[in-house]
């Protein structure tokens, strides 16, 4: 009576196979943390899907072969304590509702409306970033997300390489963007973030004619500084981020296709805390501006909720924090451009510069 | 004891106990420059590189107080290319009395080159 897909993903006929051979439930499927009722036809059918997630799969930790590589990447196995660890804060977050908090931008359980938001809980505004098709496809999502005081800011067309794109193709995705989620959140975005992937200089010449004041792409500093984007002189806000806090590197994984490249494990979710906490420190004690990046299908499990929760609650004890969105950060840069960010600019650990957040 | 001798003759420094030597690579966007080259357009993409501009731009700084703070002088190893694009940067640790060492011109794979090349990379750096 139950099924559940052999490794790769299944053929867009096979839950309708399914039903009709009498199956009453599968357990493939990846996009969600409890049962449902699978949609055939734009229809709720009988065959019940009891989801399963790559952070509780012993495959994910564990499979191991030198030849053939498997996993492709033919990594490290896990150590087992860690991968308990993980079980048992997933198991924690599952168990442990008060626990969780809900990403309104995950497509599966953007209609919670009964759950925490973390955010709100602890006074947090943030910017998500929206690729244009995903707000023409849950343009109830993003206008949630607006409503509660977020910024929605524009994140390419379909998760483009703007490395890969022609000046015309990239003018034309931009455009696209800007405009499905101004028709989503009645708001033109002003702040960009290319995909993954790379870009170039007339990525942000284009985003800045759309109407963009900042871009939140490169890795070269660890405050937001202005950038000319062009030969005449036109600049954007540049809201650097760095690799170490961002969830994806530690987290995502997908079995077939490969993802991450090089399917490296999960790491152990306390040690990322640990990461995480680090940078978070180190940018308060040297007064700098702490970027953290989240995408809300890797950090979206229960475990990865309480984990994201707990470091927030680290952040919020330290005194003197501002949590900006990118145009509050923009607002300010703008205001104190003229003199004063010349000399954080220039200075390392600007004294000054903790008075200016303190003020702000 | 006649390990300590030498020790002493050649440090001028009291018996130690084991010797530590502290290196940087700074590398700064060259390996990006180099390793994403069988990419279409590297010279335009600018996040990739970015990644090794924070070394020169931010990084350098950091670990001078660091090492001035602990009283180490350590030694970094940069690309004459780097260097061109950085000399401020060059100058402030050499300035700071720690050792700058060849790297290559452009972090090039030296296993490649034949000797002559290898003398004159080494040589433009």
């Amino acid at each position: 009576m139950g099924y559940r897909t052999p490794s790769g993903d299944w053929h867009e006929r096979t839950p309708y196979i399914l039903s009709e051979m009498g199956f009453s439930y599968s357990s493939s499927m990846r996009g969600d943390d409890k049962p449902y009722y699978t949609m055939l036809d734009g229809k709720e059918s009988d065959l019940v899907e009891i989801p399963s997630k790559w952070e509780m799969d012993d495959y994910v930790a564990q499979a191991y072969s030198v030849y053939p590589p498997e996993p492709a990447g033919l990594d490290r196995i896990s150590c087992y304590r860690n991968v308990q660890d993980n079980d048992i804060r997933e198991f924690r977050g599952y168990y442990d509702p008060g626990l969780c908090i809900v990403y309104l931008m995950h497509p599966q359980i953007s209609g919670a409306p009964g759950r925490n938001l973390v955010l709100e809980e602890v006074g947090i505004k943030a910017t998500f970033f929206v690729p244009g098709r995903t707000a023409e496809t849950y343009p109830d999502a993003i206008r949630e997300v607006a409503d509660r005081g977020h910024e929605i800011a524009c994140h390419g067309y379909e998760y483009e390489n703007f490395g890969l794109l022609s000046y015309e193709e990239q003018k034309e995705r931009i455009g696209k963007a800007v405009e499905a989620i101004e028709k989503a959140c009645g708001k033109k975005p002003v702040g960009f973030r290319a995909p993954i992937g790379d870009l170039m200089l007339k990525t942000l010449d284009i985003a800045r004619e759309y109407g963009m004041l900042y871009s939140s792409d490169l890795f070269d500093d660890d405050r937001p500084y202005f950038m000319k984007v062009n030969d005449a002189g036109d600049e954007i806000l540049q809201i650097p981020m760095q690799w170490a806090n961002f969830d994806l590197p530690y987290l995502a994984f997908n079995y077939r296709p490969a993802f991450p490249f090089g399917q490296g494990r999960v790491a152990n979710y306390s040690n990322v805390l640990s990461n995480w906490k680090d940078e978070f420190t180190g940018h308060y004690n040297h007064h700098l501006c702490y970027t953290l990046q989240l995408d809300t299908q890797t950090s979206g499990s229960p475990g990865r909720n309480a984990l994201v929760r707990e470091f927030f609650q680290y952040m919020t004890a330290h005194e003197g924090v501002w949590f900006a969105t990118g145009s509050q950060l923009y607002d300010f840069c703008k205001k104190i451009k003229k003199t004063e960010i010349e000399i954080w600019q220039a200075v390392y650990g600007a004294a000054d510069l903790k008075k200016k957040w303190t003020a702000w | 004891m006649k390990e300590d001798a030498e020790w002493k003759k050649y440090s001028g420094q009291k018996v130690k106990k084991s010797a530590a030597m502290f290196t940087f690579d700074l590398d700064g966007d060259v390996i990006w420059r180099n390793m994403s080259s069988d990419e279409p357009n590297t010279e335009k993409l600018i996040r990739a590189r970015s990644i090794g501009q924070y070394g020169p731009n931010r990084c350098v700084d950091m670990i001078l107080d660091l090492l001035d703070q602990y009283g180490v002088k350590a030694t970094f190893f940069v690309p004459g290319f780097v260097a061109e694009c950085n000399p401020d940067v060059v100058r402030r640790i050499a300035g700071a009395g720690h050792e700058i060492g060849n790297h290559g011109y452009t972090h090039e794979r030296f296993v490649e080159k034949t000797v002559e090349e290898q003398r004159e990379i080494l040589e433009k750096t």
